[in-house]
């Protein structure tokens, strides 16, 4: 997320535009779970990350996604968002600022969360409107509960 | 967007004032990156929902930033020459480019370790060949042709901006990344290149090179730069 104040008017207006567009909740669901110390985490991004080996993602934005096997190293993570407008130079230097895979791991080392997912997931977030994930969505959700998942962080760019 | 997350009242989300495509704040800052983490993963603790919660600090400025004049590129990157009917070559400019930044893109994998560019598969002479071959009359064959060219094409460019990108960051200075985006679209041929290429792909008659062309090469804080830039001429 960003300030809006900071960006330029016409920016301003194209992401206010989208709003407008914006799906709404029909219900507000709500569940609590286990304290964070006990909680599996797994991260799902819609970054457009993969890894080098992968099949790039696609120009046509499509709701698939590359799974992201908890061992992946750093360097073998590459990004095939097509959008053209968020900054990469962050990326390019420290793939924690998108998937914050190291931080995870020291934060189940430290006793902060109960222990991180064999498998993460990697959306390439350009399909809109964003109810068009839902059907997977749904997938993944099946797929997490069976890595015992109960928690999930989401990071767009 | 705070905005956005206020109308869809998604069940928990924490707001970040960092830019886009930074949503853990800022690279090689862990003590910063785990703050935002725990503080997101907290949410999960607080109740009743919807919870949409601010974080209360803005990222840390990069160490060692350059200063406000902007990024000067250290590498003299010599500029296009005319031949002797006028034109310039685009593809030997390219390419005189992506050799002079060479040392400094290896010098950055050596640093970090990784390198982002590879998403074309081929090396980056290779992609600079293609980019540039798309504003001639006959463009060259599609490197992989389980591709379609625009899909191709988009690859190769990306590949080639974070190859500058990555170079460029390893020089003295430690220029911010927008400073590097101002550099490779005002200063460079590649960025030049692209600008032309954008034309092209909106002229042609496929589909999906006209979408490449429309909004897929060049950011639009660029397109709105220039913009400006000509209204003032």
């Amino acid at each position: 997320m960003v300030r809006l104040a900071d960006l330029p008017e016409w920016e301003r207006e194209h992401l206010l535009e989208k709003a407008g567009e914006a799906p709404r909740f029909t219900s507000r669901p709500w569940v609590k779970g286990a304290a964070l110390a006990q909680r599996r985490v797994a991260i799902v991004t819609t970054s457009g990350v993969h890894r080098r080996g992968d099949r790039p993602f696609s120009l046509i934005p499509g709701t698939d996604y590359r799974v992201i096997p908890g061992e992946t190293r750093a360097d073998e993570l590459v990004m095939s968002h097509i959008s053209v407008n968020f900054d990469r130079s962050g990326f390019h230097e420290d793939v924690n600022v998108v998937f914050p895979i190291d931080r995870l791991k020291e934060l189940s080392r430290d006793g902060v969360i109960g222990s991180v997912a064999d498998f993460h997931y990697a959306f390439m977030g350009a399909a809109w409107p964003p109810t068009r994930f839902e059907p997977k969505a749904r997938e993944l959700a099946v797929l997490l509960k069976k890595d015992r998942v109960d928690a999930v962080l989401l990071t767009p760019v | 967007m705070r905005e956005h997350t206020e109308l869809i009242q998604p069940p928990r989300a924490l707001w970040v004032p960092f830019m886009l495509g930074r949503p853990l704040g800022a690279p090689n800052a862990p003590g910063f990156q785990r703050k935002v983490l725990i503080a997101a993963l907290r949410l999960l603790e607080a109740g009743p929902g919807p919870v949409l919660q601010d974080f209360p600090e803005d990222a840390p400025a990069p160490v060692n930033a350059s200063d406000m004049e902007g990024f000067a590129c250290p590498v003299s990157l010599r500029r296009p020459q005319p031949d002797g009917d006028g034109e310039i070559d685009m593809t030997q400019a390219l390419l005189d480019e992506v050799a002079q930044l060479l040392p400094w893109h290896d010098l950055a994998v050596q640093r970090r370790g990784r390198s982002t560019v590879g998403i074309s598969g081929i090396a980056i002479e290779e992609a600079a060949r293609y980019v540039a071959s798309h504003l001639g009359a006959a463009p060259a064959p599609n490197y992989d042709m389980e591709i379609s060219v625009a899909e191709a094409l988009k690859r190769a460019c990306d590949d080639l901006k974070a190859f500058y990108c990555e170079a460029a960051a390893a020089q003295p200075g430690n220029p911010a990344g927008d400073e590097i985006q101002e550099w490779f679209w005002q200063q460079t041929a590649a960025g030049r290149l692209l600008l032309d290429l954008q034309e092209v792909c909106r002229e042609s008659t496929d589909k999906s090179m006209q979408m490449l062309g429309r909004s897929l090469l060049v950011p639009r804080a660029v397109s709105h730069s220039l913009l400006k830039a000509s209204d003032t001429i």
